[in-house]
């Protein structure tokens, strides 16, 4: 069953090398709702009729707005958006900042730079039914 | 203070592994040689710096010559050269530095905390009173990068 994904981060070019790379590993998509900081991204996800609003969000962490970090803590806060898994995708790989972001809630960490195998492998565990097709890269 | 807690070739060994990984798993491109030391490039080119704070303080600078930063856009958005444009290119130079940065920054400072700002970038270079740069010879210019540390205030 195709997925709906969330993309969290200020930077478009990121936003768009990373629904690159979700195309790429042939995960199936229904719709990829993109979000430039934490506040839009959760403006958009409460304006969402399905339940759950997607199936996995992928956010950045140093944001403008809305950091990543205070995002998850209001996803984790709200029972309509509690469930759904949050992968963070970001630069800032120091022990200390993973540690705290997987003990808030975050289900998975993507530390930038990665190649591609390695966001294919985590959106594979992530998403029931999802076969990532490691072969094209 | 921090200055004196991190070797100059432990700064440049960081630097050199980040840049090879950024350029290699999100451009896949390689540099066609040794980097070498120098001085800030010289050349008309993109221009981007990330601040950041935390257990250490300072910026990280990026310089890109020649075709390099649109090329390097191209391969990173999985797009021909003639179809990145100057917005393109720019937020690139942006991410590349903010890349670079914690990269940079995780491999001298794995247990540290970090903070990195919103990078920037412009066709004018920004000034770095005296810092040695590390320049990779690209195929289409030059990725010329420094870290810059800061005395606490």
């Amino acid at each position: 069953m195709p997925s709906r994904l969330m993309i969290v981060d200020d930077s478009p070019v990121m936003r768009a090398f990373v629904k690159r790379t979700i195309a790429l590993s042939g995960i199936e998509t229904s719709e990829i709702l993109e979000a430039s900081n934490g506040r839009e991204a959760l403006e958009k996800l409460r304006a969402c009729a399905a339940a759950p609003a997607v199936d996995l969000i992928l956010t950045d962490i140093n944001m403008p707005v809305m950091d990543g970090e205070q995002l998850i803590g209001e996803l984790k806060a709200d029972p309509a958006l509690q469930a759904i898994p949050v992968v963070v995708v970001s630069t800032d790989s120091t022990e200390n900042r993973v540690g705290a972001l997987l003990r808030l809630g975050a289900s998975d960490y993507v530390r930038k730079p990665f190649p591609p195998e390695r966001l294919s492998e985590v959106l594979g565990g992530l998403l029931p039914g999802a076969v990532a097709r490691e072969e094209e890269f | 203070m921090q200055k004196e807690k991190l070797e100059r070739a432990q700064v440049r060994r960081a630097l050199e592994e980040a840049v090879l990984e950024v350029l290699e798993t999100m451009c896949f491109e390689f540099p066609v040689a040794e980097p070498e030391e120098g001085e800030a490039p010289q050349k008309e080119g993109v221009h981007a710096a990330a601040r950041f704070d935390g257990s250490l303080k300072g910026v990280l600078r990026i310089a890109l010559t020649g075709e390099a930063p649109r090329r390097l856009a191209a391969a990173f958005l999985g797009l021909a050269d003639d179809e990145v444009g100057e917005r393109e290119t720019m937020q690139m130079a942006c991410e590349l530095a903010n890349m670079l940065c914690g990269a940079t920054m995780s491999r001298l400072e794995p247990h540290g905390r970090l903070r990195i700002a919103a990078p920037e970038a412009s066709r004018v270079t920004g000034a770095c009173g005296g810092a040695c740069w590390l320049c990779f010879p690209l195929e289409a210019g030059l990725l010329a990068a420094t870290l810059c540390l800061e005395e606490e205030s």
